[in-house]
């Protein structure tokens, strides 16, 4: 749209200006603050203290099998669900979207005593097994949503030259649902990362605790060294600020992809 | 020799009563397809079962149940867990906050939102780069968003208070995060900040769909630019809004991070919301079966929005 007049113009961009002023003062804080009385030695600090890079190694860890787990689930599922015909499959569509909506905290005591009961609290697969399970009904939405684009005939074509189900679904689809998988490994590793409730409740020992952890972990146990704090959650944002400047194509595609259906 | 192979396929079609063999084949086909899809779903499937759904079974089942979580011993209670959430004062409350807390956020991040949309819809310099600074904050852990607006809300040195001092407004300096009659509209604030980007995106992108001569028409017709917004292209953004409010509800219900991190549900419990209650209850004051009492509920308030959202869906299309 043209805004007609010179004046309307220069208070549009005046507006837009101001409101990215205000947007981007957090984010300035944060800098400022990890500044604070000794400079850039607070990073060098922060990542000399053994637990940072634990923090860091176990988040990787995490979201890497969490990504790897949810996504060859999902490709599978997400091509069942769009292109193939099966009895029960509304039922089961269904039964997982219906997850989408559920509190993670609605669920908290179940996990808790069941992970508790099978060994599975401070340890990677716990974690790993209750993000993949919250992560798969928004990426079926995600990745489904995509698959129902995709042209029929060209599956029909594969399946009269006598393709196998899984043939068409390896050779002709996979290659073809690459954005839609890269734009839900991307949220996925988003959700890993910033994940807090669940580390909050299942890992008590800070040898298995991710990035969302570090901060109250500096809090304690540096007793109130503001620098140090502030240097810590600017390098855990690091990872998904370069996400964001490479991939914000993707997120911002995968926002409307998904929920507008 | 095609014709010789053709023919036993047709034959069945011909023949009044159909023999046992095509019929039988067919159901095969059947069994196989079907087989086929469930292999294709079931990892995603069974794992959503053994989670969530197990889980939903679990809460139902210690719901009735006294239980601390820490002994072997669970004494059967009926729905005793139920009758005192339901004349607890703090349940109350927790649903309160968390019903003004989603109002706020659905309302202020859709209008804000739709604003923002509108005006990067405009014809200017540096639309991309307003659209990437105001979409960030989507991609942030609510831990990084916390501590900044820790910094923000201080009472003493906080940026907000000395603006407020700065310019001669001392009087409205407030204890934003330590206050309890402001800390859960301060959490409200960083929330709105931190999603109003994707309501932003959503309308963004619902715009570009709009025809060309819807705005020219509005133009011609004489109506103004905010006129336009109101009464042309808010009308014609209806699906967005009602994604945006079942979205919102739903993130209403899910918060837990950014309370938590700010105000751990305090002071008092001014911010306590459904989320946080159910996490103090079950694993700070270790009343399980309690605590799985109110996760009932919160599954049923959850998917009984579900259900509003594809009825009304149902309708809209």
């Amino acid at each position: 749209m043209e805004i007609q007049t010179k004046k309307g113009r220069w208070l549009t961009n005046l507006g837009l200006s101001l409101m990215a002023v205000i947007w981007l003062f957090p984010i300035f804080v944060m800098f400022k603050e990890s500044l604070r009385v000794n400079g850039f030695s607070n990073y060098i600090a922060t990542l000399q203290n053994p637990n940072f890079p634990q923090f860091v190694f176990n988040s990787f860890i995490v979201a890497f099998f969490m990504i790897l787990i949810s996504i060859s689930f999902l490709a599978f599922a997400a091509f069942g669900f769009s292109k193939l015909e099966f009895a029960g499959k509304r039922l089961l569509f269904n039964l997982v979207l219906a997850g989408l909506m559920l509190p993670v905290a609605s669920l908290i005591v179940p996990l808790f005593f069941t992970l508790r009961n099978l060994d599975g609290l401070n340890s990677y697969w716990g974690l790993i097994g209750a993000e993949v399970a919250f992560f798969l009904p928004f990426g079926l939405m995600l990745i489904k949503s995509y698959f129902d684009e995709l042209p029929n005939e060209l599956m029909e074509a594969a399946h009269i030259d006598g393709a196998t189900t899984f043939q068409i679904f390896y050779k002709i689809m996979m290659p073809l649902a690459k954005p839609a998988l890269a734009t839900a490994t991307i949220y996925a590793f988003l959700n890993s990362w910033n994940e807090y409730l669940m580390v909050l409740t299942f890992m008590t020992d800070p040898a298995y605790q991710t990035v969302t952890m570090a901060p109250t972990f500096f809090t304690e146990a540096l007793g109130g060294d503001p620098g140090k704090l502030y240097a810590s959650l600017v390098l855990i944002s690091l990872p998904t600020m370069v996400f964001y400047i490479f991939f914000q194509r993707f997120l911002q595609k995968g926002m409307t992809s998904g929920a507008v259906k | 020799m095609q014709h010789a192979t053709e023919l036993p396929e047709e034959q069945p079609k011909l023949s009044a009563v159909p023999p046992q063999r095509p019929d039988s084949t067919k159901k095969k086909a059947q069994l196989k397809k079907n087989l086929i899809g469930w292999a294709f779903v079931a990892p995603t499937v069974l794992f959503v079962i053994a989670f969530i759904y197990y889980g939903i079974f679990y809460n139902a089942y210690h719901s009735l149940f006294s239980w601390d979580g820490i002994s072997f011993e669970k004494t059967y209670i009926g729905f005793e867990n139920f009758g005192r959430m339901f004349s607890d004062p703090e349940f109350y409350n927790a649903l309160k906050n968390t019903g003004i807390f989603t109002v706020l956020t659905v309302t202020i991040q859709a209008g804000l939102g739709l604003v923002l949309a509108y005006l990067l819809h405009t014809k200017g310099v540096g639309r991309t780069f307003f659209k990437s600074v105001f979409f960030f904050p989507v991609v942030l852990s609510p831990v990084v968003l916390g501590a900044a607006f820790s910094q923000i809300f201080d009472f003493q040195f906080g940026y907000i208070n000395e603006f407020l001092r700065m310019v001669g407004l001392g009087a409205f300096e407030q204890n934003w995060l330590g206050d309890q009659d402001v800390a859960l509209y301060a959490i409200i604030l960083i929330n709105i900040f931190q999603w109003t980007g994707s309501s932003m995106i959503m309308y963004y992108m619902a715009m570009l769909a709009i025809e060309r001569e819807v705005f020219e028409a509005a133009n011609i017709d004489g109506a103004g630019f905010w006129r336009t917004l109101w009464s042309v292209v808010f009308p014609n953004l209806k699906g967005t809004t009602f994604t945006l409010t079942i979205l919102g509800v739903i993130g209403g219900l899910k918060t837990f991070d950014i309370v938590w991190i700010s105000t751990q549900g305090g002071p008092g419990n001014s911010t306590e919301v459904i989320s946080t209650y159910l996490f103090r209850k079950s694993m700070l004051h270790q009343e399980v079966g309690y605590a799985s009492a109110v996760a009932i509920i919160l599954l049923i308030i959850a998917l009984s929005i579900t259900y509003f959202q594809t009825r009304v869906q149902k309708k809209m299309d």
